[in-house]
């Protein structure tokens, strides 16, 4: 009965009732993204930045007054960046920028599938962890990788699901489970998921939350598929708690067959 | 001399601080800046001298995933 009421779970000491991290880009607009965020409580929210005058239509939105009035802790991404020390640099303004030593790593190796740099994540993960950042690191399903994240201080990771945006669900289950049985910290699955059902079946697997962003904003109603989303998460939690049921490939009734009418021995 | 403010080129008269080229250019809050690549944070606009040729960014919050 213990875990019938989620607690929530820790990253960096900071402790979030909601296992459900929302990207805010891509709405149809402010206001749906306002709604979206709202009925959904995310425990965080991303946001990310750019030059200032390159998107007129973001900077005049109130985006920033939004944030504000949200009061949902903010997590700026280093979305774009492709080398370390461009990482670094964004990370240190989004830090002066946003009052927020979290950080969602995300150092891009490949443009076509934006798949993270992993030969230069964990050097980049370390510099960061050492100027003073809470870092979660956008990365893949790769166990070593991760778990050479983990060694150089990284609390918590985040492996993908499917590259960003695609909204396939989880391309390598097998991977992402072994994954979840080896490392420890607690572990978002970030990127690739459509379907409330993808979310639900990694929080099955053990996994402790889920970052999205575009299965929410491009769904025909954002604001349902935002609450869609926060259920599914929760009943996935429950559910690997509650513990699964070993799967046969052998049907088995289950009405009682003793005292059936009208069966006879043949 | 010559800089450049979010790639767009611009024209100085004499050499300044980068607190009177932001009181010059009044960018949106909140904002932060870089010069070549380099953050600047805020404790240092007015000892950072603007140079000829420098590259200078200015970046504020977008929505992101």
């Amino acid at each position: 009965m213990s875990h019938l009421n989620d607690v929530g779970f820790t990253l960096y000491g900071q402790t979030f009732t909601s296992r459900l991290l929302l990207g805010t880009s891509r709405y149809p607009s402010p206001q749906i993204l306002e709604d979206a965020i709202q009925i959904a409580q995310p425990a965080m929210v991303t946001a990310s930045l750019r030059r200032q005058g390159a998107n007129p239509s973001e900077i005049s939105s109130g985006f920033w007054d939004l944030l504000k009035k949200l009061n949902i802790p903010v997590l700026p991404n280093t979305a774009g960046c492709h080398r370390p020390e461009e990482v670094i640099q964004i990370a240190h303004m989004a830090r002066e920028v946003f009052n927020t030593d979290w950080i969602k790593l995300e150092l891009i190796g490949d443009d076509y599938t934006l798949q993270p740099d992993t030969l230069n994540l964990v050097e980049t993960a370390k510099t960061l962890l050492k100027d003073g950042f809470k870092v979660l690191p956008y990365c893949t399903e790769d166990l070593v990788v991760c778990q050479r994240l983990v060694d150089v201080g990284c609390e918590a990771i985040m492996p993908w699901a499917a590259p960003i945006g695609t909204g396939m669900g989880p391309s390598n289950p097998y991977a992402l489970q072994i994954l979840r049985e080896r490392i420890q910290v607690p572990m978002i699955v970030d990127a690739g998921l459509g379907l409330p059902s993808h979310a639900t079946q990694v929080m099955e697997w053990g996994y402790d939350g889920v970052l999205l962003n575009t299965a929410v904003a491009l769904a025909q109603n954002p604001t349902q598929m935002a609450l869609a989303f926060s259920l599914a998460v929760q009943a996935g939690r429950q559910a690997f708690h509650a513990g699964a049921m070993p799967a046969n490939h052998v049907a088995q009734p289950s009405t009682p067959t003793l005292g059936t009418p009208f069966w006879h021995q043949s | 001399m010559i800089i450049f403010v979010n790639q767009v080129k611009k024209e100085l008269s004499e050499s300044l601080h980068l607190d009177a080229l932001l009181h010059e250019l009044q960018p949106k809050n909140p904002f932060a800046i870089s010069i070549n690549s380099q953050f600047v944070a805020k404790a240092y606009y007015s000892t950072t001298l603007v140079q000829d040729n420098d590259h200078i960014e200015i970046i504020s919050p977008v929505t992101g995933g």
